[in-house]
């Protein structure tokens, strides 16, 4: 709830301010991004798996991100597109994830359901 | 105590998820305006092109009144003094020979014009002007005694190279396409009879059936050479004593 708060909030400011990624930093920007997304839909399954720990989290946010931006920047430097391998191990994590987090609304929702009949009998 | 921690924790997530939004749709921005279409390069191709050419304006104009102050000059030192009209001369034939005046007299014209009916078997380059082709009849030319020559209106100076950019001829980096008009100052007949001796370069260009005319003219106007003059190596020895 508050996730998507202020995800909202944030997509509304960066479309209203006039801020820019200069074309050769848009690489690691979006690494880092993606970085990002994957603490976030990594913190959904475990608040979903009731592990939730914001430290994790708030580490995991920033620090990945960083660290992939790193990386693709060593990558460049050293002529290996290493932005390949973020962008493999982010992106399978994020599907894996959110995956998960299927599973457990759908398991969740039939629990549910079954209760309810359960009373209704 | 549990509820403080709980709503600072949520805040915490709030701006760490704004952050992420705001980062994507910045990037997300960003990425539009730099995958621009072909079509959008081109258009900024040709706005470059039209900046260069206007700096290229600009800088002319400024040539041109550079020139204008050294007329200036000069007609201020024609009113102070007489003593000065021997250099004056001195100087128009300095200039005259450096092609750093509109010039005119008789001469010919000669326009030079890629193959029209090249034979297919053969490699195209055989059946172009080259600038060697150039190069020779210019050099014809001078041997012939041609006082002043132009090449599609650019005047041949001492420091003038011809050569060949891919389809084009660059004289006085100035780049230009077949045909080629190359007038000559001079002896009419004496410049005629040197391009087209048997075996000279008209005959030999004809042989590939590049189209050659040579036009007799009794007055043929040249411009000045319109580049800049400056010598950055040459530093001029102990002039004679007059």
């Amino acid at each position: 709830m508050w996730a998507v708060l202020g995800l909202l909030i944030g997509i509304f400011l960066g479309l209203i301010s006039g801020v820019q990624v200069p074309a050769n930093f848009s690489q690691y920007v979006a690494v880092a991004i993606l970085a990002s997304l994957d603490s976030v839909v990594g913190a959904c399954l475990s608040y979903l798996q009731k592990t939730f720990d914001s430290n994790i989290f708030f580490s995991g946010f920033f620090i990945n991100g960083l660290f992939a931006a790193i990386l693709t920047y060593i990558g460049n430097l050293l002529g290996v597109d290493l932005s390949l391998a973020a962008i493999i191990v982010f992106g399978t994590r994020i599907l894996s994830n959110s995956a998960a987090i299927r599973r457990i609304l759908v398991s969740n929702r039939k629990i549910r359901l079954k209760k309810n009949l359960d009373e209704e009998k | 105590m549990i509820d403080k921690q709980k709503i600072t924790s949520k805040l915490y997530m709030l701006l760490v998820c704004a952050l992420l939004g705001f980062a994507v749709s910045v990037q997300l921005k960003s990425v539009q305006l730099n995958n621009t279409s072909p079509s959008a390069r081109y258009e900024e191709l040709q706005q470059m092109y039209m900046s260069e050419q206007k700096k290229n304006a600009s800088l002319q104009d400024q040539i041109n009144q550079m020139q204008s102050t050294i007329t200036n000059y000069r007609e201020s030192i024609e009113q102070t003094g007489t003593t000065y009209i021997g250099m004056e001369q001195d100087l128009l034939r300095a200039e005259n020979l450096a092609g750093l005046t509109d010039v005119y007299g008789p001469g010919v014209i000669v326009t030079l014009s890629d193959a029209k009916n090249a034979d297919p078997n053969m490699p195209a380059e055989y059946f172009i002007i080259h600038d060697s082709d150039m190069r020779s009849l210019v050099n014809e030319l001078l041997a012939a005694g041609a006082e002043a020559i132009s090449i599609n209106g650019e005047r041949v100076v001492s420091t003038t190279a011809i050569r060949c950019v891919g389809p084009v001829v660059i004289v006085n980096n100035t780049r230009s396409g077949a045909p080629f008009v190359i007038k000559a100052i001079g002896d009419s007949a004496a410049l005629e009879n040197a391009l087209t001796m048997p075996g000279g370069i008209v005959s030999e260009l004809r042989n590939w059936n590049i189209g050659v005319t040579i036009q007799k003219s009794d007055r043929i106007d040249m411009k000045a050479y319109s580049g800049s003059v400056t010598f950055k190596y040459v530093t001029t020895a102990k002039s004679k004593e007059n």
